[in-house]
Order: structure tokens, then sequence, then C-alpha cells
């Protein structure tokens, strides 16, 4: 009799997996990409993992450990880049928005850095349960958050335009 | 400032809220990707038997019979264009390669457009077995140019290579895995960088036969988490690769094919992590570091980074930052700087100590062995434009 429990555990679990991948990648393509990758990972090892009664956590982990190998979805997906670095135009004077400005400087952190910023601020874990994800001491969890929010900030608050809708206050 | 851990938490949340995919459809594409990965493993490893049982017979018989067979290209049918944005490259000033499509009912053709008259007339030919939806606007592959005639097309999932000796007129597709080493990366070859997590880098060589294996000697790094994907080439042959951690950034250089690797030290804030757009290596006995945050500064170092030299005194200050710089070095190692609030241009040759200004004009890019721009309102909008010196510019047209 065929083994079912693999398609019911994706038909279940796709929510929870769809919100993470599409948080670390911030794009629908590269997410379902991400999901695909990790899903399929999953499968190879469904018996044991199914065995052991945490398949979700397993393929949360899984999900993580995939797009941190930075190798094979940086070939598949362009690098987004920031402002300077796109082709220069002569309508350079367009108007910048702040959320543009977040996403591409959430695009620019380095995986590790923002792993830790979508597990601490899109589920609130602890620096501890970050820390077991990720295989890392949390004081390494600490230094990568601060330094993840520190470049956000400084990302943000330096690409303020003097006297437009986002000026120093 | 601005709350940057709401505006944060806004942002994740905002993401996580697309909907998930079908369900449906992603086991459909689970089981299916996991049954083709397992034929493959079963007929390589029958391929792998047969072979090693008749290798000798076959040897004797056919010495060339260890290359597949070349599939012919099948005859363009349709109008063809451009994929956009444009994916063009020249081996050098005569001979370029561009992807082009053609597309009907909604299904589009994957094309590699050939020219070996410096672009002024292109032949066009179908890739066997690269299709792709319309709404992708291009296919899913990237375009390695090898040489005059030789063409490598590796899929963004790395899962397959389209290879061509003879400008697109046969296609084969060589193994994507790298099989074996090589102590230095051979004429006519390219490298990439491949990332392993919590381990140094590893150099995967592209040889000039579109079969690949590691390089020997990478350099030794940390594990890095951001860099860039290809070992650059300069013109005068030496290699490049660029990354960092979280820590910090790095740039090394080898002048002996990758037999040896030397850490390049980095001016001012490029060593920082995530710094900056990364240095101009084009020309390879020249770098050129641009900067544009906090202050705009161009760096420039003859010696691989022993000493630098501050070239951008006369740029004009960008207080808030966010203006950014465009740049090309040119083949003869001069750079171009462009700014883009006033379209200035400025320039430095090679014996000139600082940056002057030039002229206004959009700027190009390096295209291998030709400069591309384009030649619409905006610098990256087409229709575009090659040229072999800067100086006279003809329509890409396929």
């Amino acid at each position: 009799m065929p083994d079912h429990s693999f398609d019911d555990f994706v038909h279940a679990a796709l929510p929870a997996l769809g919100r993470y991948a599409y948080a670390l990648t911030g794009e629908r393509a590269a997410g379902e990409d991400l999901i695909q990758d990790t899903l399929v990972k999953v499968a190879g090892a469904w018996r044991r993992v199914h065995r052991d009664g945490s398949p979700l956590a397993y393929a949360r982990t899984t999900m993580l450990n995939t797009y941190l190998s930075a190798w094979r979805i940086r070939r598949r997906r362009p690098a987004s880049v920031p402002l300077e670095d796109d082709w220069p135009g002569p309508d350079a004077y367009g108007p910048v928005d702040v959320r543009d400005q977040l996403r591409r400087a959430l695009d620019a952190l380095p995986r590790a850095q923002r792993a830790v910023l979508v597990l601490g601020f899109l589920d609130d874990l602890s620096d501890e349960e970050i820390a077991l994800m990720l295989d890392r001491r949390p004081a390494t969890v600490r230094s990568l958050r601060h330094r993840g929010l520190a470049a956000l900030r400084r990302q943000l608050d330096g690409d303020q335009v003097e006297g437009g809708p986002y000026a120093r206050r | 400032m601005h709350d940057v851990e709401r505006l944060l938490r806004e942002e994740l949340n905002r993401r996580s809220e697309l909907p998930a995919p079908s369900a449906a459809a992603v086991v459909t594409a689970v089981h299916g990707l996991r049954h083709r990965r397992r034929v493959t493993a079963v007929a390589a490893l029958c391929a792998v038997t047969v072979l090693a049982t008749l290798a000798g017979t076959i040897s004797a018989l056919r010495p060339s019979a260890s290359a597949p067979p070349a599939v012919p290209s099948p005859p363009p049918v349709g109008e063809v264009w451009l994929t956009l944005p444009p994916d063009v490259r020249f081996a050098d000033a005569d001979h370029g390669f561009a992807l082009a499509r053609s597309c009907s009912a909604n299904l589009c053709q994957l094309y590699l457009a050939a020219s070996a008259d410096g672009g002024a007339t292109w032949q066009r030919h179908p890739v066997p077995g690269e299709t792709f939806p319309e709404e992708q606007r291009a296919g899913q592959v990237h375009l390695r140019v090898l040489g005059a005639t030789k063409v490598a097309l590796d899929a963004f999932d790395g899962t397959r290579r389209r290879f061509t000796a003879d400008g697109g007129r046969t296609w084969t597709s060589p193994r994507v895995e790298p099989q074996g080493t090589v102590a230095e990366i051979p004429d006519g070859g390219l490298a990439e960088v491949r990332s392993n997590t919590g381990r140094p880098i590893d150099i995967v060589v592209l040889r000039p036969d579109g079969t690949s294996a590691l390089l020997a000697t990478p350099p030794l790094t940390k594990p890095l988490t951001s860099m860039w994907t290809n070992v650059l080439r300069g013109d005068d042959g030496s290699a490049w690769v660029y990354g960092g951690d979280d820590t910090r950034t790095w740039l090394w250089v080898s002048r002996d094919r990758g037999r040896t690797w030397r850490d390049v030290p980095l001016p001012g804030d490029a060593a920082g992590p995530g710094a900056g757009q990364g240095p101009h290596l084009e020309y390879g006995r020249i770098v050129y570091v641009v900067e544009t945050f906090p202050k705009r500064r161009v760096w420039r170092s003859t010696d691989d980074g022993a000493h630098w030299a501050d070239i951008s005194r006369d740029l004009p200050p960008d207080p808030g930052g966010d203006a950014g710089l465009g740049a090309v070095v040119c083949f003869d190692g001069t750079l171009l700087v462009y700014e883009p609030m006033t379209g200035a241009v400025y320039r430095a040759m090679p014996s000139e100590a600082r940056l002057g200004r030039v002229g206004d004009a959009p700027l190009w890019q390096r295209a291998g062995g030709r400069y591309l721009r384009g030649a619409g309102p905006k610098g990256s909008d087409g229709p575009y434009e090659h040229s072999p010196d800067g100086l006279t510019w003809t329509p890409l047209t396929l």
C-alpha cells in the first residue's frame, strides 16, 4: 500500500514553510525554489524523519541550512544589488521609498545575519532557540543580530534625503 | 532616525504573508525531481558499467567515443529577439554571443546568436531542449563564453549544461558536476566559486571542452557567506576571487592560473563586511575600488594592493551618500566614472594621478571584448549598442 504520509505532511506544512521561505528570500520564485529544494531533501530522509516524530522542525532546519548554503541559490537567482551598482541613467532623482530601501538593505545582508533577523523578528525566537537551529553559539547569534540591525539602520539613515519625506528628525 | 526593528518586523510579516504555493503542485514537483534524480543515477550507473566493460574495445574501434554525440541545432523558426535584460558577451572584438528567444503560443525557444564580424551580423541557432514560458522573458541559463566558437549554457538550478564548440551549430550535454581535479585554470577555460557551508570555498573550473573539474589549489579562505560567483579574469590573464563573511571582505589574486593565490589588501572601507560595489579588476594589472558611502573615494593600485592611491580629489561630494557612482575600466586601463546627479563623466588614464571631468554622457559596460550600452531613455534600456572602442557604436540587432 503506498505511503501518503509525506504528501500529507507537505499539505500540512506548506503554509509554515512558505512563510519562512518568503521571509528569507524576499521573493516568490526564489522562495518556491527554496521550498522545493527543502522538500526534496526531506523526502530523501522521510522514513527516518517520520519515525523521529518532528518532521516540521526537521524541514525548518533543512530549509535554513539549504538557504545558508549559498551555492545553488546564488547561481539560480541574480543577486539584488544596491542602487549605486545599477546601470547609471539620467533619472537618478526618483523618489526613494523607505520600504524599498529596507528591502534592498535586507537582501544585501549576509545570509547568516538575515536568517537570525528572520527567526528573531518573524517568530520571536530566543537567542538560544536560534542558536540551536543554526548550530551556533547564542553569543554569535546576538552578534549577528546586532550587526544586521546596525547595517539596516546605517543604510536607512544614510539613505534619507534631506528635506524629503524621510528626512532626519 | 527610523524605527528599524518595527520596519523590519513589518517587512518580514509582509513577505511571509505571500500565499503558499499549491500543495499538489509542490508534491508533484518534488516527486518528479526525485524520480528524475533516481533515473539519472541509475542511468549513470548503467552507463558506467557498460563503459567499464567495453572501454577497451570501444577505444580501440572509436578513439573519440567518450565524447557525447553532438545534436545539430534545428532550423530557426519565427522572429528571434534578444532576451531581456540582454545577455551578451564577446570573446574578442570580433566574436560575440547573445541569448535570444522566439516565442509562439506562450512558449519560447532559447536561441544562441553568434557573430564573427564584430557584431555586424548574427547567426541564430536554437538550443535543443531549452524552452521556457513566455512570461519569463529569458531562459534559465547562464551564458559562459569560452572562446570564439565555444559556449556553455549552465542551468540556474545546476542540473544541466548545453555546450557548443562550433558557435551553436551542434550541441552536447556534458556533465555539470566536477570530475577530478586540475592543477590550473587552462587557457580558454573559466572558473566559478563554490561555497561550502562552514568550510573554505572550492573553485570549479570549466574546461574548454565543456567538462568541469575542481581546482587543486583554491585560495585558502574562511567560510564565505557572500561572494562573486565568477572567478573574474583580468585582461592580463590574472584570476580574482572576491568575497567575505560577517566580519570582513577579501580579495585574492592568482597570476599563475590558479596554482597559487595572494591576499590583496583592500583600501579605505572596502575591507569591511558587505563593502560597496566591489573592485574593478578587468584590466588585471590595475585595480580600482570605487567607494560611494560614507564618502566618495576612488582608489587605484598597480601592485596588487601593496599601495593604493586616492584619485578622487576632483569628484563632487555627495553629502547624502545616496547618489552612487557608475564606473567602467576601459581596455587600456583607463577608469571612467559616471556621476549620476549631474550626468558628468570623469576619467583617469593610467598615467594620470587623479580623475578629471571629460564630458557628460551615459556610461557603458564591458561585455567581454566589446563595450555595451543601452541607448534608450535610461542607460540600461534598449535599444542596445556595442563598440570596440567607445567611439563608434553598432546597433545590437539580431
